[in-house]
């Protein structure tokens, strides 16, 4: 039997990288973003879905957008189907 | 027929020692230097008239038989730059130009006539090539070897062309003056050839019996016939900058001052622009002393001042000139347009260590959380973007 080391546990020294950041998203007719975080949608990229770790507790189910928006700027966000929130994530 | 010239410096020791120190002029001398181990002077060249001593007899006996001669420290490497000098002028004479002997140089003519107003033009051109004070001798001839012989029968200063008739020209010579190993003329005689001409007046075919091909070609230069082919002396492409001082230097910090400043001059020419250097000389006259010289490779090319100070610094340290410097020469050498660095090939842990340097230092400038961390690959393969890399606490 390995002794407790005493050492706490070191948990918060990982970080994750690109977690998603939450948006406010006003949605149109067809259930994708028209406005972000008041900027307007001004053309939808592309959209796709994942769905995974449909085992465990929390499972996940994201519809994603991409979309170009007023402003100029480009963004990629997605709908979180299962809390219902919106977050902005990049995608690679 | 081609035309060759051979330029013969007799004794260029003699002659650079008194060209620096024309009080020696008239009294036989001995250049001599410490032998192989350092311990005894032994005489390396000599005067013209004490030419029957052998290099290497000890100073002791040199003096046995010349009581009044001067001695002289040689100097090797002002010799070689003379003759480098000597080899240059001539290749703005002519492209082809062989090295043969510390003090002999073949110049091909061919070809030259027209640009220079005739042949006489040419050896004109030729005579006005070799550095003030040195008597060169200037042999003229079809090939190689019958120029060398016209060179050491011609007097100081003046040409002297082969005659028509080569054959008899050369045949009075002894068997030495062929180029042929050195055990070579040692067996002619022993068969009863001691001069070319003796040569030339046996069969081929029996000089080839006893020597192979190298009796053929004995035999041929002994008829005059020389086809040898000039072999081109390439000059090494090196930049060169020099200060005298007011005084000897007697410190390294104004040894290495001059050093920065000549480098400073040489780095910033136009043609050392994205070069970089490999081999570094740096060399100087010392007081009373044979010419300091110092050669290094340098590890890592230099093409800035910063790179090449080190090993300036580490070489002055390590071997410092025998004396005080009146003056300081740096020559840059094996010029290349890459860098072609030496990397370690424990490079990661060199980075790694140079790190935690850095990290160690931060840490007590901020305190005992180190805000730095490191990215590492958790799972690249998962189609959720925050699960696929994660930021851990870099931990040296």
């Amino acid at each position: 039997m390995v002794q407790d080391s005493g050492t706490p546990a070191r948990a918060g020294r990982i970080r994750p990288v690109n977690a998603p950041q939450p948006s406010v998203v006003q949605t149109g007719p067809n259930g994708a973003p028209a406005v972000v975080d008041g900027s307007e949608v001004t053309s939808l990229q592309a959209r796709w879905r994942i769905d995974d770790e449909w085992w465990r507790s929390a499972p996940v189910h994201r519809s994603y957008f991409q979309v170009a928006l007023a402003n100029g700027n480009a963004v990629t966000l997605y709908h979180d189907l299962v809390s219902g929130a919106w977050y902005r994530q990049r995608y690679a | 027929m081609r035309t060759v010239a051979c330029v013969l410096i007799p004794h260029p020791a003699s002659q650079y020692e008194l060209t620096r120190n024309p009080s020696l002029a008239g009294q036989p001398l001995l250049i001599v230097r410490a032998d192989a181990q350092g311990v005894r002077p032994v005489v390396l060249y000599t005067s013209p008239d004490l030419e029957d001593l052998a290099p290497g007899t000890t100073l002791a006996d040199a003096q046995a038989r010349s009581p009044l001669a001067r001695q002289v420290a040689a100097d090797p490497s002002a010799y070689a730059q003379q003759f480098d000098e000597l080899l240059a002028r001539l290749q703005l004479v002519s492209p082809l130009v062989e090295a043969d002997a510390p003090e002999q140089a073949y110049v091909g003519l061919d070809g030259l006539s027209a640009l220079y107003g005739g042949t006489a033009g040419v050896l004109a051109a030729l005579q006005a090539a070799v550095p003030n004070g040195l008597m060169a001798r200037i042999g003229v001839g079809a090939g190689k070897f019958p120029a060398a012989i016209a060179a050491r029968a011609a007097p100081a200063g003046e040409v002297r062309r082969v005659p028509a008739d080569v054959a008899s020209f050369l045949a009075p010579h002894p068997v030495e003056a062929l180029p042929a190993p050195r055990a070579t003329p040692q067996r002619l005689r022993r068969l009863g050839l001691r001069t070319v001409g003796d040569v030339a007046r046996q069969g081929i075919g029996p000089l080839q019996a006893q020597f192979g091909p190298l009796g053929a070609q004995l035999w041929r230069l002994a008829q005059g016939e020389d086809t040898q082919p000039l072999v081109l002396h390439r000059a090494v492409e090196a930049h060169t900058a020099s200060l005298s001082f007011p005084a000897p230097v007697a410190t390294i910090e104004t040894m290495l001052f001059a050093a920065e400043r000549l480098l400073r001059q040489l780095f910033a020419r136009p043609e050392m622009h994205g070069r970089y250097a490999r081999i570094m000389t740096v060399e100087g006259a010392v007081s009373q002393r044979p010419r300091w010289q110092r050669q290094v490779a340098l590890k890592e090319p230099a093409s800035t001042v910063s790179q090449a100070m080190p090993a300036v610094k580490r070489l002055l340290t390590l071997y410092p000139p025998q004396g005080p410097p009146e003056e300081m020469t740096i020559s840059l050498q094996a010029l290349t347009g890459e860098a072609g660095r030496q990397t370690s090939l424990f490079q990661n842990v060199q980075r790694a260590q140079s790190l935690a340097v850095a990290l160690r230092q931060v840490k007590a400038r901020f305190g005992g959380v180190l805000p730095v961390y490191q990215i590492q690959k958790a799972e690249p393969w998962s189609r959720i973007p925050e699960r696929r890399h994660v930021l851990v606490e870099y931990a040296p």
